[in-house]
Parts: C-alpha cells; structure tokens; sequence
C-alpha cells in the first residue's frame, strides 16, 4: 500500500480507474438492475404472444411494424417500447395479458365527450410506451418495462371482455400507457368485446403505423389522440417522438370513419405559442373537419417537468379562442373544474349541450344525438 | 508578514463557508434539492476539498517560491468564483434538458463536482500552503503546532464566514455580488502578500498586476451596475422561457415569482408552491373540503404550511371561527402580497385568519388552543426537517391539540393507476405511523393520497351521502365537488385497490430518532429519475448494525494482521483512519444534535445557527488549546488513546441524554435547561475533534518530516470521514437505523480505529 501511494503513476493509473470506474454508474443505466434482472427470455415462450405486423430479416432479426419507430431487433434485443424481444428470430409481446392497471374510470376522464356521457369505462393500461415524455402523468407504468413492475394481473381477452359484461360497463378503453405498445392484446380483446357488443375506445399519442392501425380500426369505435404540441421539435424534445405520424394517424381514423376526439396538453413555454395553436387548429379543420373536438387542457407540474408554472387560465382561454376562430365547432377546456368550458356548447343556437363539472355530468340536453333546444345534430355516439 | 498570513488564513476559512453555502444554495434552486440533493452537493465539496489538500498542497514542499504559489492558488480561486455561480445558473442549459426539467442523483454529482472542482480543490490545497508559510515564518513553532495554528484560524474564519453570510450578505446582497465580492476581498489580500517586500521576480510580478487587474475588475462590476446586469441575465437564463418579476433570497431559501399573462407563480428553490389568480382546483377543493365535510361543525383549524394561495380562501368557505396557519418563512407571504390578487389577500388579511411565521412542530407545542382541523399543507417528507412533521411523534403532538372529533389532515403523493412499490413505501409509512397513534384513519386515494387521522370513529363510517348532504347544508361555493364527484372518490373501489396495492409494501413507522419517512421520499424521488439505482435503495434499506459491524470486524482483522506483518504501514495508516473516524463521528455528532434539537424544539434558524456555532467553536477552541499544550505533553499517544476513549464514551451516552430527558420535556424547566444540553454538547463534540487533530500531526511527524504531506492527509483523511458521515449518515444510517444504532455504529467505528491503534503499540511494548 504504501509503496503504491508513493508510485505517482500507479496512483494516477488508480485515481483514473476509479473515476472510470464510478462514470461507468451514470454511462451505463442498466447497471445496478443488471446485478438483480432475471432475463425475461428465460419465460415460457408458449404463453407469450407473438407479435403482429413485423418482418422477418436475414440472421434472425426482425423489424416491428407496429410503430413509426421500426425498430430493427436481434436476437434478445427488446423494442424501444420496452415490451417487444426477439426471441430466436421470432418477435413477442411481453405485456400480452399482464395489464399492470384495471379500474373503472368516468368516460369524461379519457376523455371522450362526445360518447355516452356520465358512462363508465373499463380501462385496461400496461407497462411501456413508444414516446418519452417528460411531463407523463403515468409514468409509473408507461416509462417502466414489466420486469420493473412490481405486481401485473394475469387476464387474458376472455376474462377481461367478462369483466366489462359483468360489471354492465358498456365500453372498454386502453388507456394509462400507449396502446400501441401492448397492440396485439389491445386487438384480440377489441375483436372479442366487438363480438359481444361493447364498444372500443383506446387513448393514444397517435404513433402507430398505418397498416396495424387500419386494421384495429375494424373493431374500434371511438380514438382519443393526444395532439401534444404541433412542431416537430416540441415532439423530439419532450417526447423523444415525431409530429408527421401522429398527423398521419389522425387522418387515417377520419378517413375510416371513427369517432376522433384530440386533446392538447397546453405547456406553459413549451407548446402554448399562440402561432403554432392557430396552424394546429386550421390543420384540424381542413383535414379532420369542423366537427372534430378539441380539449385544451391545464398542465400541472408532473413526472421530470416539475419546474414549470401550471397553464394560465387566460392562455387556455386564448387557445380555445383560436380554435374558435379557426372554425372549429367544439371546444373545451380541461383540468380546470367549474370553468364555462369544460361542458359542450351547440354550434347553432349555442346553448349549452352537456353540462359539465369536471368528471360530473350534471345535465345532458341531448335527444337522440340532436339539441334538444335547436335540433342541430351532434356527431358523436350517443347510445 | 506574519500577521498579514493569519489574516490570509482567516480569510481563506471566511471564504470557505461562504462560498460553500453560496453554491450549494444556487444548486439548490437549480436542483430543488432534497437531502440527498444536500448531501451529495456538501459531500462533493468535502471529497474535492480533501484531494486538494491531500495531492495538490503537496507539491508546496517542492516549490520553490511558496508564497507565490499560495497567492496563485488564491487568485485562481477568485478567478473561478463568479464564474462559477454564473455556470450554476445555466447549468441545466448546460446539461442538455428542457425548460422546466428536474434532474437526478446522476447530474447532481457530476454536475456539483464538475463546477466545485476548481473552487474546493484550490481551496483545499491552500490549507497545505497555508501551513507550510506559517511554519516557515513562525520559525519558534513546532511544525505540529503549526499546522494546528492554521487549523484554528481557518475555523474562526469559517465561523465569522458563516456569521457574517447569514446576517450580513444574504438579506442585502445577491450572489453575483456577494462572489464578486469574495473574489475582491482575495484579489486584496493577494496583492497585500505579493506587496511588501516587493517581490522582484517574474512570476511575483506578473502575479501582482494579474491580482491588481482583478481587483479593479471586481470593484468596477461590483461598483457599476454592471453586476446586477449579470445577475439579471443569469437569471433570464436560468428560467428560460418565463418572465422573472422576483427573485429574493431569504434565510431559508430562494422565492422566485414569474408571470405569464395575468398569472403569478411563486417558486420556492424552484418548485411551484402558489399560483394566483387560479390555483390547482382540483387539490385545494379535494384538501380542503373532503376534510371539512368529514366534520360535522369545524369552528377552529390550523393549517401547517401551504395554507396560501388556495387552501385558506376554501377553509373560509365554511362557517369556521379561527384559522391558524403557520409559514416557516416569512419572505413567501410578503412577496405573495406584492403581486396581490382579492383571493390571496382575503387569505393574508382576513378577519377570521391568524397568521404565525413560524416552524409548524414548534406552533403546535406552544400554541394553547385546541382545534377540530389540523391540515398539513406539505406533502412529502423530504428533507429531515420535513420529516419531523410527519413522526410519530408529531401526530401525538397533534393528537393533543385536537378537540373530541377533530381530525388531523395529512396529504401523500399518489396515482389511482398504478401504485408502485416506492409510492406504496412511502403511503405506508405514513399509514402505519398515522395508525400507531390514531384509532381511526381513513384514506381517500386520489392523484394525492388523503388521510384523515381521528381518535373519534366518524371518519371510518361517514358515507358519501352524509358529505353531500353537508355540502347542500352549507352552501358551498365550489367548483369541483359535487355529489358525483363524493361519491366517485368515496367508491370502495378505489380504497380497496389502493390497501390491495399495499401489501408487500413497508410495515415500519416513521419517528423523530428514526426518520425512515424521509429515507422512503428520497428512495421514491429516486425511482423517478434513477430507476435503475432502485435496488440501490433496497439495499441501504436492509441496512443494521449487525451488517455493518460484520465487515468493520473483518477490516479491522485484517488491517490488524497486516500491521503486525508490516510496522510501516502501521505508522503510515493507522493516525489517518483515526482522524477519518473522527470526521465522521464528527459529522455525524453535529447532524444528530441538530435533528435531534429540530425534533424537541421546532426548526428555529437562529438557535440552529447557535448550535452550529457551538460546534465550531469547540473545534477551535480544541485545537487551540491543544496546539498551545503540544509542547508541554510528553506521552502524546497515550494522550491521543485517551482522546479515542472520550470520543466512544460521547458517543455512547449522547443517545442516552436524549432517551433520559424526553420523557420530561413536558416540564417547563427541564425544557429550558435542555436547550443549554445542546449548546454544551454540541462545544464537547467540537471540542473533542478539534483537540484531536493537532495531536495527530504531531504524532503523525514524529515519522514523517513531511510537513506539507501530514497537513494534507490528515486534514484530506478528516474531510472524508466528514463526506461519508454527511452522505451515508444523513441518507442512509438517521433514517434507516435510527439515533441511537447510529451513535453505536460510531462507536464501532471508533473502537475499530482504537484497536488499530493500540494492539499493535502494545504487542510492540511486550515484544
């Protein structure tokens, strides 16, 4: 020892090792959970499902198609979503049947207001997503893989469609995480529930690939998308994602007939340029039309974006007044309990439709999807 | 030239404490530091500090123009001062994350140790220097006594420094100035080194018109407006993106007010605490209400913190009599005058409302009245003072100031999706501790968790009916609730879950000597930003004093072993491990008194100054007297054994003075008299590291000649001790072990480092 301590090179040589050493704690993420992580591989593949909508390449590796990312994976290596491995050549999902949360929410809360208002919803969310944001309110799941989840519940299709029809819940919705990251069980409980005649609502941030979404679109009746800003640098700095797909992804559910509602978390200095609100709004009327809602919605400080005021309520007041003026014919304000806006206005006679108080419906003037005062139409699904 | 050195010494410990808690108070508002945060940042400082001294101060033995190099060091320190304040403020800029992004333990240490590496690690090898010029000029000292003289007077300068920041430079200056003006106050005294005689070579020259063209440089920002201009544009900066209309420092931390539109955010070390004109409905309706409604006629209520911008304007809604709300600092509520809206003032100036600047633990204890609401208005236990309104203690304090069916309020983090297992640890603490002392809580899970702790059943059996039917009754202006909204968040459902989620989760309390409440907050802090570091956590939670005695006992087998095969490494090693240990005891000593003292007496800044005073001056004094008796003492090892001796035996009887009296705090006088107990032991812990550390240079030289190489190890070996003390103590040992198994796990420690000292001495006597 102490012959080391006076060789100034071995000493330069052990302070340099240790400093290598102690980076190689922040470089390498993984390395304290390397110490306990069991591999998943190891998991009976027969009850894993495989995935969909992915290709096979040369040497065993193979290419997901479910997302915009594409990720490419070799053997062992897992999806950017944290729930898809290659194993031996063939692609998995490792979520398939594992929701980590099930609960019974108000419909309002998704939310999709223009579907059976003051109804409830069976909600099913799993670990994982596709996006990274910093301001994820679920971020207990979606920013987690299922190793780290510290309990899931074992419910294949068929006892989740039970659930909803014994607890009388008309509509299932794949909310809490990205749908897209749990797709083919989000798919065979929508073919099945569609089978018994409940309905099908998913919340996504719209990343998902045109093929698979086409085809989940069949047994889909209404998409909750989240519109999280309208530049692509806001997408990639706070999301680590993109804007073009997600303007593809609402296009493709209008142009497939279902019902579309968007929400935009309003980001104080983030995404609340007034400029970008405008081009977003015009972009919503010309490609999804008029009728589409539109919730604005108070941020709060969450997750890593903890030092940031919460939206001021003249800015969402702004926002909604250039959607407005944009054209677009319904627009609410969220998060903010008791505001006027937060319920649902007619565009003809404008009086209010759905009165609403947060997750409250406190007066529904709606008759078979008319105004009960005008008679003006109002697109949504009403029974 | 021999005063102005004593002077330099002074002003290098005067710079020291203040550029430490400048720094760490930036890095505060930049991190919104918790204790971890807390710890990391003074135990970089610490680490670095002790490289410094330790390699860099050595190289003044082969230097040939030494004051040269001690006023180099120096003017390298100035230099890097303001500099270093400035680069804290666009640190996250820096690192690479979006406007309103928090960070992790993982940017905290590199990001604290990379802008403290030039500052600690100068400073510490001034130290060195420090001590090689005093006993090349104070010729008639011995060299131990040297390097305790520069120990002394580094320590007084420390606490004039710590003095002089808190109630001199804080309230009237802000950072930019105060490190311009460090940085001047060091360019000066470079120049008055340099200065007389003259020196006449190059590099004194040269350094000379660097520190003159420094100092003119300093006082021409400092005097201009110039300063404020940086400090105005550091700030833009710093909160990129929002409008600044305030910022104020106060003893207690940084207020930051920013406006966009018609609204005020009022930042506390940077976390959004108030917004006016519209709070976050959903919670104070939910905070407020639920409770209220759960009573049936609420006349008095106190509300421990968080009471502005929201709460009270709700409380006022009832038909309540008194309101009680007690804030620590009273900076936030004048600055939330400033910016006033009618909500916020009814709150400040209402009629019905009583306001006291005061610690919420020590306004319970003196308050006289009994309530029927007490709301805790903060909601994460994450430093140790927060903790102590969440102990089982507290909520017994409580307990007695609540009138029959009173209800005590307390909010936790939560999810109504996923409750994972560090939220779960968390809840359950507090859970747990709730239910050791109250018959009745009921939990209201939500997106934060409500707990309502009773001594009275009717928070268990209240339905949701009962609470709308009061809602209809008082006619509550409200915005949020509704009998839906009641009902909704009343569903057994989701109670059901949230206790279903909870097993497997902690089934400890949280207390005044052991603060696990805080250890959970940080571990759940951590499993949002560092995931993968959970296990981590897991660990320091096993953590016990059988554990940690086990490999203590190997090492010191081991050591004791080689020792006996190898004398040298004896003589080299085993004085550092002592001093090391001492460090830190020491740390742990002034960490456990000052806890214990915000536990009995409420978290009052000046007495805790005192305290920390007390401390440091035992240090001085200590060493001081001890560096004046160096000559005179003949036996310095059994003398040192002897100092080993009393260190164990505080430690041993510290917990026990505090287990003796709480029991009879309750009476007036032992409660008066207890308080001076703290001042005493607080000196006596100094004291005894203090008297040490001029003993073990003496020693230690006796065979080494090494001046400069012993002042810098030991001094390097006692700030480590103090960084393991500060970082494993205050995270992991106080809260997860406790007071008392903390000070015996000091003990242990310092009864490893006697043997190692002693066995091999006497099986050297008996060969």
């Amino acid at each position: 020892m102490e012959k080391f301590l006076k060789e100034k090179g071995s000493r330069r040589a052990f302070l340099t090792k240790g400093c290598l050493f102690l980076t190689s704690f922040g470089i390498y993420p993984g390395f304290f959970d390397s110490l306990t992580k069991k591999s998943w591989a190891k998991r009976d593949t027969l009850s894993l499902r495989e995935a969909m909508f992915y290709k096979r390449l040369a040497n065993n590796i193979v290419q997901c198609g479910v997302c915009f990312r594409g990720c490419i994976l070799k053997e062992g290596e897992r999806s950017f979503c944290r729930n898809k491995e290659n194993m031996d050549g063939r692609l998995y999902n490792l979520v398939y049947g594992r929701p980590s949360a099930v609960h019974v929410d108000p419909i309002e809360k998704e939310p999709s207001l223009h579907m059976l208002p003051g109804t409830n919803i069976l909600c099913f969310g799993t670990a994982g997503c596709n996006f990274r944001c910093k301001f994820c309110q679920n971020w207990h799941l979606s920013q987690r893989s299922i190793e780290e989840m510290e309990y899931t519940y074992d419910l294949l299709p068929e006892e989740a469609v039970k659930i909803a029809i014994k607890k009388r819940i008309p509509t299932i919705s794949f909310t809490y995480n990205e749908p897209t990251s749990f797709y083919e069980y989000v798919y065979d409980i929508a073919r099945l529930a569609k089978k018994r005649g409940l309905r099908i609502l998913w919340h996504s941030n719209g990343g998902m690939n045109p093929e698979p979404l086409k085809e989940l679109l069949k047994y889909t009746d209404a998409v909750t998308i989240d519109l999280k800003g309208f530049t692509n640098k806001f997408y990639q700095d706070t999301s680590s994602a993109k804007l073009e797909p997600v303007l593809r992804t609402l296009k493709i559910i209008r142009e497939e007939g279902r019902w579309l509602e968007i929400v935009n978390l309003h980001i104080p200095t983030l995404n609340d340029n007034p400029n970008d609100v405008k081009k977003m709004c015009l972009w919503i009327k010309e490609n999804l039309g008029e009728n589409t809602p539109l919730h604005f919605s108070r941020f709060f400080p969450a997750y890593k974006l903890t030092n940031l005021p919460p939206t001021p309520i003249k800015k969402l007041e702004q926002a909604y007044k250039i959607a407005k003026e944009a054209g677009l014919e319904y627009v609410t304000i969220g998060n903010v309990p008791g505001h006027k806006h937060n319920s649902t206005f007619c565009p003809n006679c404008g009086k209010r439709l759905i009165h609403r108080i947060h997750f409250t419906v406190e007066a529904n003037n709606l008759t078979e999807g008319k105004c009960k005062f005008c008679g003006h139409k109002i697109p949504g699904i009403w029974k | 030239m021999k005063r102005r050195l004593v002077f330099a010494i002074l002003v290098m410990g005067f710079s020291g404490i203040v550029v430490q808690i400048l720094l760490l108070r930036e890095f505060l508002v930049v991190f919104s530091g918790n204790e971890l945060a807390i710890g990391i940042i003074l135990a970089n400082w610490l680490v670095l500090e002790a490289f410094g001294s330790l390699f860099v101060g050595k190289r003044v033995e082969r230097l040939k123009k030494r004051l040269e190099g001690f006023v180099g060091l120096q003017l390298f320190f100035s230099l890097c001062l303001p500099l270093a304040v400035y680069s804290t403020r666009i640190l996250k800029n820096l690192i690479g994350v979006i406007p309103g992004e928090g960070v992790g333990v993982i940017p905290i240490l590199y990001s604290s140790f990379l802008i403290f590496a030039p500052l600690s690690i100068t400073h510490g090898a001034l130290f060195t220097f420090g001590c090689k010029l005093y006993s090349l000029h104070f010729v008639s000292e011995s060299k131990a006594s040297s390097i305790g003289r520069v120990y002394v007077h580094e320590t007084l300068g420390t606490i004039f420094g710590a003095i002089a920041f808190t109630y001199l430079l804080v309230p009237y200056l802000h950072s930019i100035q105060i490190a311009l003006g460090i940085a001047l106050l060091n360019s000066l005294l470079c120049l008055l080194l340099l200065g007389y005689p003259f020196r006449k070579s190059l590099t004194g020259k040269s350094l000379a018109v660097g520190s003159a063209v420094f100092l003119v440089l300093c006082a021409y920002l400092i005097l201009s407006p110039k300063a404020d201009k940086i400090h105005h544009f550091s700030i833009s900066r710093q909160w990129r993106g929002q409008e600044v209309v305030h910022y104020q420092n106060s003893i207690y931390g940084n207020i930051t007010v920013t406006q966009r539109g018609e609204q005020y955010t009022f930042f506390s070390d940077g976390i959004p605490i108030i917004t006016t004109p519209v709070p976050d409905i959903a919670f104070v309706e939910e905070f407020v209400h639920l409770p209220l409604l759960f009573h049936s006629s609420p006349k008095k209520v106190l509300v421990i913190g968080g009471g502005a911008g929201g709460v009270i304007h709700e409380l006022l809604k009832h038909p309540v009599e008194r309101i009680d709300y007690a804030e620590l600092d009273p900076l936030l509520l004048k600055v939330v005058q400033k910016f006033p809206t009618p909500l916020t003032k009814a709150e400040i100036t209402g009629p019905r409302v009583n306001i006291e600047y005061l610690d919420g633990r020590f306004f319970i204890k003196k308050t006289p009245h009994k309530y029927d609401l007490v709301l805790i208005g903060i909601s994460n236990p994450s430093t140790l003072q927060i903790n102590r309104l969440f102990s089982k203690e507290f909520f017994s304090l409580v307990k007695e100031r609540l009138e029959k069916g009173g209800i005590l309020v307390i909010v936790s983090p939560g999810s109504l999706t996923y409750l994972s297992k560090a939220l779960g640890d968390l809840n359950a603490c507090t859970l747990n501790t709730l239910k050791e002392v109250y018959p009745y809580v009921r939990v209201i899970p939500g997106d934060f968790n409500l707990f309502l702790a009773s001594t009275s059943k009717g928070v268990s059996l209240i339905n949701h009916t009962l609470l709308s039917q009061r809602l209809n009754e008082r006619k509550l202006e409200v915005s949020l609730l509704t009998p839906f909204h009641i009902k909704y968040k009343l569903d057994s459902r989701w109670s059901d879950w949230f206790f279903t989620s909870l097993k497997g989760t902690t089934e400890k309390i949280n207390q005044d000597f052991s603060p696990l409440g805080m250890f959970y907050s940080l571990a759940y802090w951590n499993s949002l930003f560092s995931p993968n570091m959970k296990c981590l956590f897991k660990w320091f939670e096993q953590v016990s004093l059988k554990l940690l005695s086990i490999p203590l006992a190997i090492f010191t087998l081991l050591f004791l072993i080689i020792c006996f095969k190898s004398p040298a490494i004896y003589t080299k090693l085993s004085i550092p491990f002592a001093v090391m240990a001492s460090g830190f005891a020491g740390m742990i000593f002034d960490l456990a008194l000052i806890y214990t003292f915000q536990a009995v007496y409420g978290y009052v800044f000046h007495q805790i100054g005192l305290l920390v005073a007390a401390f440091m001056v035992g240090i001085a004094a200590g060493s001081l007297t001890m560096t004046s008796l160096l000559k005179r003492v003949k036996r310095d090892f059994a003398f040192f054994i002897g100092l080993e001796l009393a260190m164990i035996l505080f430690s041993g009887t510290l917990p026990a003075i505090f287990l003796l009296f709480s029991p009879y705090l309750d009476s007036p006088a032992v409660f008066s008299f207890f308080r001076v107990i703290f001042l005493v032991l607080s000196f006596l812990s100094g004291l005894l590291i203090g008297a040490q550390f001029p003993l073990a240079n003496k020693i230690y030289l006796k065979h080494s000649p090494d001046l400069s190489g012993t002042a810098g190890l030991l001094y390097g070996a006692d700030l480590a001790g103090g960084w393991i003390g500060g970082l494993i103590g205050g995270v992991v040992l106080l809260p997860v072990l406790g007071l008392v198994q903390t000070c015996m796990a000091v003990v242990l420690l310092k009864m490893a480092s006697l043997l190692i000292l002693l066995v091999p001495a006497l099986l050297n006597k008996v060969r």
